[in-house]
């Protein structure tokens, strides 16, 4: 197992091209910390890769994103990587972060049957809202930016070394308090309209397997 | 339970339904036309959710179950304990 990170992020419509944009922090955190980091982008985020990658490079750290439901974690052009009683052994003994639909539910607990050490998803539906004005400038979509930046810390927390628990534990913190500001004065109407989808956020993200797991 | 008794008690579920339907479409209605909602692999303006929550299709009962969980959740003080 090599203290290395295997990001999946594909880019073939709105919603997979905001996570490709905001996966560059975690990418240059890893670089920071000096972390090897195998970037399936793209067209890249596609099985044959993922697989080929993951037994080539045995990364401990594997982050999803894409789309998904409680079988199945997909790539580009909704390609399946990984899904349930196929190839969910490939990520035995990994700690895998999955920014995808409902994955937690079945894939992730069958996952954690199978020697993964750790599982961080959502139970239901992850869901982002974003600003119509914004959508050619991702990264500056302070709606998204609500969204998205918690769900950053779960690998960036990981990255600095810490334990699922703790990265699970930061992402939570971190959607509360943004979910504080949107109830919040200072928050503009479409960040207050989109609070209940954080909630559901919130609720349903869930830490299966070690919680004491780290890279 | 007798026969009359299931049809007051499926009335009363169908108007219970209607008025959660207008509820989250006025929640809607008033919500930012900046707003812009990816609920899975599909995003949605804000006139596409009122047409959902209109039609009562699984994407419109989608957007009214995350919408009524949240009042529900806030009803029931879960949202204060946790923010």
């Amino acid at each position: 197992m090599n203290k290395a990170i295997l990001i999946t992020r594909p880019n073939h419509d709105l919603i997979t091209t905001y996570l490709f944009q905001w996966s560059e922090y975690v990418i240059r955190q890893a670089n920071r910390k000096h972390i090897p980091v195998f970037d399936l982008s793209g067209k890249k985020a596609n099985g044959k890769m993922f697989t080929s990658y993951i037994i080539k490079n045995d990364p401990i750290l594997v982050f999803f994103n894409g789309h998904g439901n409680e079988d199945v974690i997909t790539g580009y052009d909704n390609e399946p990587l990984v899904s349930t009683n196929n190839n969910e052994k490939l990520l035995e003994k990994k700690i895998v972060y999955a920014r995808s639909c409902d994955a937690a539910e079945n894939l992730g607990k069958l996952c954690i049957k199978n020697n993964t050490l750790a599982f961080i998803g959502y139970k239901k539906k992850y869901t982002i809202c974003y600003s119509d004005t914004s959508i050619n400038h991702p990264l500056q979509d302070e709606i998204a930016k609500l969204f998205i930046t918690p769900s950053n810390l779960v690998p960036v927390s990981l990255l600095k070394g810490n334990k699922a628990k703790d990265a699970y534990r930061k992402s939570q913190e971190s959607m509360a308090r943004n979910f504080s500001f949107m109830l919040s004065t200072k928050a503009t109407l479409a960040q207050k309209d989109a609070a209940p989808y954080l909630w559901i956020n919130k609720k349903y993200q869930v830490l299966l397997g070690d919680p004491n797991a780290s890279m | 339970m007798n026969n009359t008794n299931k049809q007051t008690q499926q009335t009363k579920d169908l108007e219970l339904q209607e008025d959660i339907k207008k509820l989250v479409l006025a929640r809607i209605m008033a919500a930012s036309d900046d707003l812009r909602v990816a609920i899975g692999s599909t995003e949605y303006t804000k006139r596409e959710m009122l047409e959902n929550v209109k039609a009562g299709n699984n994407v419109g009962k989608e957007i009214m179950d995350i919408q009524m969980e949240y009042l529900r959740d806030m009803a029931e003080g879960v949202i204060y304990q946790s923010a």
